[in-house]
């Protein structure tokens, strides 16, 4: 997809030829701290505090934890402790100030959970066989399927809204693989899911943050789930999901309609701006073109997204809401026509 | 600049009735040449004189109808020059008693004559050299700052690829930095890139680059001259803070049918010009690159080895010029021209899967940019004090990009189709009426007056998606509006002699901008003043307001098609730069030596630029949402000495400058120093002439590094968010903007011109001695390889790399002369 990227990179290689040279720039910088957490409604409190570096200092992997900083959480303006567990709607201030390396602060809402409308399935079938083995099964079946989901949003006005969807599958698993046997199947009974992939072209608002320039630089919404309401302010809209290449598999002597326990759990998230604002970064980093154009002078470096004081780590907050779809019926149906 | 030198009124009155060799001419205190320019447009003759004849000679004629042998008569006979009449050629020679200084001698042994044929209008590129040796402007007149670059002075300035390039010529001009090397940029005194006005015959061009910048639009082939403003901008100019630049085409030759074809690496170029009966002439020429063509082995070759695979690219540009004009009566001329640009690029790839299953992949892009420019214009002359010139333009920069995959995938008796077409528009459209009128109410005024309007069509950008999949559609379109704009503007400026040591240039340009429901004034004085204590030597000071309403925004450094021209909106204000000068210049007495000083400061205001984190804000918002708005400023000294004698001409020029910013929403509200802060500049550039057929020119350039964002310190990424591949790279921290300087910028650029019966070669060698300037610090790795008794190892570490660009390039074209 990197047309205008393939180019230039294909185009300055060329004209360059040999040309990185190693050097060690005359710049002076102090470490600063460094704040990293993601506040979850219901869930304690994690601050990770480590120490900014300089890039050349050959040690990236390393650790850069400060063990010196104290820690203070306020909630609402009220000072907390390890035990408090963050509220939707609860104003949260993390401060860390280290003798080594300053102070540092960030300030985040734990944002409200917005429970969709209606969320509707539409699974298709487009392959069920009965696979063929040697041992004596009741049940071998083979279901390949594609499934769209609708879920509808209503947008409360009043608050701009960050939003993340995650999928997860779910089945019952029966046998495990045999560790002593990575390559071959886990012996009768069991089943196995794959839920397929997504579809991010399907679903406009992932893109939304592509603009025309990264488009055509070779950015698309690949592995891209959030978007924001600014595109429906007020009103409702729907989010599709469309997975495709869905399989399903089951191997069973006998036939137990636990293994129709199988589905997805589409998962809401409600998150906040600076959640989002990561996540931005994140994409232009690896998908976006401004990184390597920065890189190698064609353009503005890009630096890492912060909202902490420092300008080193994000502190962000989210509430989910998750569904659970269970496609025994559907499955159930489709094995019923097999028998 | 002798446009702007002389207090000349050079009048086109009634063809003579009874003779066609008498003429008219009204001359006070001109260049001879300008006085020869109205004889040619009289009687068609050609003036043919050796280029240094005519130093330091200038005229006060003023002759009604008479016989051209009389005004000839006249305008040499205190001098040392003789003329003979033979046919349509008035030849010019230095009378041989005449006792000549000695620099003239030399000259005179080597000279061939004819050396120079002065012909009005014409092709041939040496037309002008004639101008630039006359008694030097930067002395005569009251402005600072501006410069007639000549079509021979393109070609003779050594560049990359051997593409004579208007635009890094003028970039050799002090107070101007080129961009990224090789490719896309101007920066003159301290400003954007965007901040200069680019025209043709006067007309706006948004679109001057291509291939990234690599290459201007200006086809050198078609060029007579470019006027150059940076820092006194006459008063008919306004809509760009830092500089004006109007290049000026050829006229056709009604002497006879004439062109050239010309052969580069990277382009060709043919060009003819001629009479269409006795009272129109044409030219006309076409610049097209070869890059599509040479790609073809390259791409067949490539396609060859895959049958699964065909990958697809094509590059290719063309200019195209063509302008006619015609001669109504003696009193009114007029022309109609036409300017096309166009870049095409089409790549991607396909990819069939020639199995039972028969997948398929499409992968295509393309993109097609440029300008279109026509326009019509008549010039009238009412009196021999008052002429006119009316012109009616349109002008249209547009810019599609269209992207289109589509993969087929069957996996079994299920087939899956999907298409996804992406197609963004981006253009401007100008409609341009325009008249303009020169008056000389006394021999030591000169006033230009006019009023123009344009109605500006602006789309941003426009996007519509196509997706579909099996029977699945979506489309969606952005919801960008366009605007329609209208501008009027009127101006007026007196060139006034007050004394002979006092000069001044008094102008106001004055416009209203109407867009988004807003009308926006915007009024531009114009003040300059010249104190000439001696023949040879000038004081000039100068202050100069502009004012622009429309701006580029652009993601990268490059030229690229996504860039965008946009208007100001209710949400900012127009952009204005006020500028103060003042310098000192002068000539030798022998007209050698020229020499100059000038210093500035120019304050900015309400300039737009991205914000910090821009790319954050979603696309979709209306494109301002993602600006910021600040003010700048810039100051600095330029140096320059030029020499021309006999067969060797040179120019040096140092300038020392300074250039910041301030924007509220970057750089945390700090000032930081601007891309191309350079502090200081040199150009040295030379050309020698050694004999009728050969010419060699070197240009070396060397500044301070430009400005780069150097992000040294890195901070844990978080390990939460979206496609996070490498949590343990760590993200760079943010660090003031422009906060390192890149080392200092040399190169030296060779180029040489050998002419034989049919036309000349040009050799080229960018980067001579091979020195790869740093463009960039990047954020690198090193692999180390330890070698142990157990077998190699190895590991990488970071370092911080220099990213060097443009080895010495050679370069070779022919130009075919007919």
């Amino acid at each position: 997809m990197a047309i205008l990227k393939r180019l230039i990179i294909m185009f300055m290689p060329v004209l360059l030829a040999g040309c990185y040279e190693d050097f060690t720039p005359k710049t002076f910088t102090t470490p600063v701290l460094c704040l990293n957490s993601l506040i979850t409604a219901g869930q304690p409190i994690v601050v990770n505090v480590s120490h900014t570096w300089l890039y050349s200092d050959g040690n990236t992997n390393s650790e850069h934890k400060v063990s010196d900083a104290t820690v203070t959480v306020y909630a609402n303006g009220k000072i907390v402790d390890s035990g408090y567990l963050p509220a939707q709607g609860d104003k949260i201030k993390i401060e860390a100030e280290s003798p080594t390396y300053g102070k540092a602060d960030a300030e985040v809402t734990v944002p409200r959970a917005v429970i969709p409308v209606k969320l509707r399935v539409h699974p298709e079938l487009t392959a069920a066989h009965k696979a063929e083995s040697d041992e004596p099964l009741e049940m071998s079946a083979n279901i390949s399927f594609n499934i769209s989901f609708e879920m509808d949003l209503a947008d409360d006005t009043e608050v701009v809204n960050y939003y993340k969807v995650s999928h997860t599958g779910f089945f019952h698993s029966g046998n495990l693989y045999d560790e002593d046997d990575p390559w071959g199947w886990p012996s009768p009974p069991y089943s196995d899911f794959n839920p397929g992939s997504l579809k991010y072209e399907a679903e406009p608002i992932f893109s939304e943050h592509i603009g025309v320039f990264e488009s055509i630089m070779g950015g698309d919404s690949y592995g891209f789930t959030f978007f924001t309401d600014r595109q429906f302010s007020g009103s409702e809209y729907t989010l599709h999901l469309r997975f495709l290449d869905c399989s399903y598999m089951v191997r069973s002597e006998k036939w137990d309609e636990e293994f129709l326990d199988c589905g997805y759990v589409i998962t809401l998230h409600t998150v906040s701006k600076s959640y989002y604002d990561w996540a931005n970064y994140l994409w232009q980093r690896d998908n976006g073109p401004l990184e390597e154009m920065g890189q190698i002078g064609l353009g503005e470096p890009l630096w890492g997204y912060s909202n902490v004081s420092t300008g080193a780590g994000v502190v962000a907050a989210e509430a989910s809401v998750s569904f659970t779809v269970n496609l025994d019926e559907f499955l159930g149906k489709a094995i019923s026509e097999l028998k | 600049m002798m446009k702007k030198s002389v207090i000349l009124i050079l009048m086109l009155l009634a063809a003579l009735i009874l003779h066609a060799q008498k003429v008219t001419v009204h001359a006070v205190d001109a260049p001879a040449s300008a006085v020869f320019r109205t004889i040619i447009e009289q009687t068609g003759k050609n003036f043919v004189y050796s280029s240094d004849l005519l130093d330091g000679i200038r005229v006060n004629i003023v002759a009604k109808n008479r016989p051209l042998k009389k005004v000839l008569d006249d305008m040499f006979r205190d001098t040392d020059i003789t003329f003979s009449i033979k046919g349509k050629n008035v030849i010019l020679k230095r009378r041989k008693s005449a006792p000549a200084p000695q620099r003239r001698e030399t000259a005179q042994k080597a000279r061939i004559e004819p050396e120079i044929i002065y012909a009005e209008p014409s092709t041939l590129l040496e037309e002008v050299v004639v101008v630039s040796r006359l008694g030097s402007p930067a002395v005569e007149t009251a402005d600072m700052g501006a410069k007639i670059v000549t079509a021979s002075d393109v070609r003779n300035t050594p560049v990359l690829f051997g593409e004579s390039d208007v635009l890094k010529t003028i970039c050799k001009q002090p107070g101007v930095t080129e961009g990224t090397e090789g490719l896309a940029g101007m920066y003159v005194h301290g400003g954007n890139s965007d901040e200069n006005m680019f025209m043709l015959d006067n007309v706006p061009l948004y679109q001057v680059n291509h291939f990234a910048g690599l290459f201007s639009a200006f086809n050198p082939d078609v060029i007579r001259y470019i006027d150059f403003f940076k820092t006194s901008v006459p008063a008919k100019y306004d809509g760009r803070l830092s500089s004006f630049l109007d290049v000026r085409l050829n006229n056709g030759d009604p002497e006879g049918h004439h062109g050239s074809a010309r052969l580069g690496l990277t382009s060709g170029a043919f060009n003819i010009s001629g009479p269409i009966g006795s009272r129109t002439t044409y030219v006309a020429g076409i610049r097209r690159s070869w890059y599509d063509v040479l790609s073809i082995p390259l791409l067949a070759l490539v396609n060859h080895k895959s049958d699964d695979e065909k990958v697809r690219f094509r590059y290719s540009f063309i200019d195209l010029n063509a302008k006619v004009n015609h001669r109504f009566s003696q009193k009114l001329n007029g022309f109609v021209s036409v300017y096309y640009g166009n870049d095409v690029l089409k790549t991607g790839s396909e990819f069939k899967n020639f199995n039972p299953s028969g997948s398929y992949e499409k992968d295509h892009y393309d993109f097609s940019w440029g300008n279109l420019v026509v326009q019509a214009g008549l010039n009238q002359r009412f009196s021999s004090v008052l002429t006119a010139e009316y012109t009616a333009a349109y002008t249209r920069y547009f810019s599609m990009l269209k992207s289109d995959y589509a993969l087929r995938e069957s996996n079994g008796d299920a087939v899956t189709e999907t298409q996804s077409v992406t197609h963004t528009d981006n253009n401007i459209n100008d409609w341009i009426f325009r008249g303009d009128f020169d008056w000389t109410p006394r021999e030591d005024s000169r006033v230009r007056f006019g009023a123009g309007y344009i109605r500006h069509s602006f789309l941003p950008e426009r996007t519509s998606r196509h997706y579909t999949f099996n029977d699945t559609k979506i489309e969606t379109r952005d919801s960008t509006m366009s605007y329609g704009a209208n501008e009027l503007n009127a101006y007026i400026e007196d060139d006034w002699k007050i004394s002979p040591h006092f000069r001044t240039n008094i102008g106001f340009h004055a416009s209203l901008f109407n867009i988004d429901g807003k009308t926006r004034t915007g009024l531009s004085p114009r003040l300059s003043f010249s104190y000439r204590p001696s023949d040879n030597l000038a004081f000039k000071a100068a202050y100069v307001r502009t004012v622009q309403y429309v701006h580029q925004l652009s993601k990268s450094y490059l030229s690229l098609p996504t860039d965008q021209w946009i208007p100001i909106t209710r949400r900012f204000k127009p952009q204005t730069a006020d500028k103060v000068a003042v310098g000192a210049f002068w000539q030798s007495a022998d007209r050698v030596f020229t020499a100059s000083v000038e210093g500035y400061y120019k304050f900015m205001h309400n300039l737009i630029e991205y914000s910090d984190e821009y790319y954050l804000k979603p696309p979709f918002e209306l494109w301002d949402a993602r600006l910021t708005s600040g003010h700048g400023t810039a100051k600095g000294v330029d140096f320059q000495i030029e020499m021309t004698r006999g067969k060797f001409s040179g120019q040096v020029s140092y300038s020392l400058g300074w250039s910041d910013r301030t924007f509220a929403e970057k750089n945390g509200g700090k000032t930081y120093p601007a891309r191309f802060d350079n502090r200081h500049t040199i150009n040295i550039q030379a050309t020698w002439n050694p004999s009728a057929r050969v010419s060699l020119s070197a240009a070396w350039t060397g500044h301070s590094g430009n400005r780069f964002t150097l992000l040294p310190q890195m901070f844990d990424s978080p390990t939460f968010g979206g496609q996070n591949f490498y949590p343990t790279d760590g993200s760079p921290l943010r660090a003031p903007i422009n906060n390192y300087q890149l080392p200092f910028y040399h190169r030296l650029d060779l180029s040489c011109n050998v002419k034989n019966s049919r036309g000349f070669w040009t050799f080229g060698l960018y980067n001579a001695y091979c020195h790869m300037n740093t463009i960039a610090i990047r954020r690198g790795w090193r692999d180390i390889i330890e070698y142990t008794p157990a077998g190699a190892h190895m590991t990488s570490e970071p370092v911080f790399q220099k990213v060097k660009l443009l080895p010495v390039i050679p370069s070779i074209s022919y130009t075919w002369q007919f």
